[in-house]
């Protein structure tokens, strides 16, 4: 079942997967779902591991994992195949997402819509997804925090957001900094222009 | 960067603030059509000017007062400067309603950067602009005595002609005359010629003189950037002068009510200029 939350927080979660890689793990647990973008370390570029607790989103949950030991499903999907879904559930009455075996196996996900008489639209969305073996489990781990340094509040991210834009037209690189007294500066800087941005209190 | 005190602000040679900096990037928005301007400041105000191509020259005048401070110890002050660069620094923290920017703009002389300082919700933000050797920018001598035709109207109506001529034609053709068909706009594109009229009785017309039928060609290409000012103004005065040069006057009015001016000069097509009348 569905909360009209779920659908605006994981259509952005996915979307700005979808723009980072193509690709991105799915996990379900008895408690929680998880999309893990695996470690891109070596090759430079973002990881990401986002943990949602399914008791927030949904009204019923059941799974069955891959044994009662290992009581969890993995799967790798393809993030604009979901965006596309979840796209036609904007006006959803209520969404149901289920894994199926179809050809492939999917995630199968009925949406019931509002339609102009009392009687309801049924849209089904089959998403083939690809299951990972228990054997490969162990390369989708939570990675460990390293020690910080610093650590500050972020500022409001719209205005974070706006600022990177602006910045982005003026220069390819910009300098991150911050300090423990809660100061962050986000500055470019070439030729013919530098500007920067100071936040203060932030701690 | 590092804020300054307050007795480097009064150093500078040019040194006034807007607690709103879409009261300045708003007017520029309607002169951009060239990545760089010539930048002139006296004690009335500041003058921003782009030109293209020896025959079109945009300008934007913001008066002393669309300023909270406004501080100049010299007479006058000009650089160049990239325009591209100065709209992103204006807009750093985005630039939509409601919210709103504070900025204090200075200038130390000939050779230094202009120095911009912008504020919103507690986040400060610092540019340092280089400027350039100020270019020559062209006097199309236009003067009011010389003025032929002129005819004032709401900019509404020369929106919507404007945002609709055939981009196909390489040239715009103005007609005003004190008879039919008294204010017409020609293209001569490839799918055919298109008209748009507006006569002297229209209500979007404040004002009508037109004391001899002149018809001019200009060169669609380098006009079309005016199309811009004209989605922002709410009037505009169209003049000739008795050699068929063009001047399109935009009245723009900012957040606090307060009028800015911005003026096009263009000057005719000279190759396919021509005096047959193509009615």
């Amino acid at each position: 079942m569905f909360m009209k939350h779920f659908f605006f927080f994981v259509l952005d979660v996915v979307n700005t997967i979808n723009k980072l890689l193509k690709k991105c793990t799915l996990r379900l647990t008895p408690d929680k779902l998880y999309f893990i973008l695996p470690d891109q370390v070596s090759n430079g570029g973002v990881s990401m591991w986002c943990e949602l607790k399914q008791a927030n989103f949904f009204d019923e949950y059941q799974m069955d994992g891959v044994s009662s030991e290992h009581n969890e499903i993995y799967m790798e999907i393809i993030a604009e195949n979901i965006v596309r879904a979840l796209k036609s559930a904007h006006n959803a009455k209520s969404m149901k997402i289920k894994l199926t075996k179809k050809q492939t196996p999917c995630l199968t996900v009925e949406i019931e819509l509002p339609s102009i008489n009392s009687s309801s639209r049924l849209v089904t969305h089959d998403i083939p997804v690809s299951v990972i073996p228990r054997r490969l489990w162990d390369e989708y781990q939570e990675p460990t925090m390293p020690e910080f340094h610093v650590s500050i509040c972020m500022p409001p991210l719209k205005t974070l957001k706006n600022i990177a834009e602006r910045m982005k037209n003026l220069s390819t690189y910009l300098t991150l900094s911050a300090n423990q007294e809660g100061d962050m500066v986000m500055k470019v800087e070439t030729e013919l222009v530098t500007v920067a941005t100071r936040f203060s209190k932030l701690i | 960067m590092v804020l300054l005190t307050q007795n480097e602000e009064e150093r500078y040679a040019f040194n006034a603030n807007m607690n709103n900096a879409r009261n300045l990037s708003h007017i520029l928005k309607a002169i951009h059509f060239k990545d760089t301007a010539t930048v002139f400041v006296t004690e009335n105000g500041m003058k921003v000017t782009v030109e293209d191509a020896k025959c079109i020259q945009a300008n934007a005048f913001i008066q002393a007062q669309v300023f909270q401070d406004y501080i100049i110890r010299e007479d006058s002050i000009t650089f160049c400067i990239n325009l591209d660069i100065l709209q992103e620094c204006l807009s750093i923290f985005g630039s939509n309603p409601p919210s709103v920017t504070a900025m204090r703009m200075m200038y130390n002389g000939y050779g230094t950067p202009l120095v911009i300082t912008l504020e919103e919700d507690g986040a400060v933000t610092g540019c340092s602009i280089k400027t350039q050797e100020p270019d020559q920018t062209l006097d199309f001598e236009f003067s009011a005595a010389n003025v032929i035709n002129k005819v004032i109207m709401k900019a509404e109506c020369l929106k919507e002609a404007f945002n609709e001529l055939d981009v196909t034609s390489e040239v715009l053709q103005i007609t005003m005359s004190p008879d039919h068909p008294f204010f017409r706009l020609s293209t001569f594109g490839t799918l055919g010629q298109s008209h748009h009229d507006i006569p002297n009785t229209s209500d979007m017309v404040e004002f009508f003189e037109c004391n001899q039928t002149q018809s001019n060609r200009y060169r669609l290409s380098l006009l079309k950037p005016s199309v811009k000012a004209v989605n922002l103004a709410t009037k505009v005065c169209v003049r000739m002068d008795h050699r068929g040069f063009l001047s399109l006057q935009y009245m723009i009015k900012n957040e606090n009510g307060q009028i800015c001016f911005v003026e096009y000069y263009c000057c005719p097509d000279e190759e396919l200029e021509n005096n047959d009348n193509q009615f």
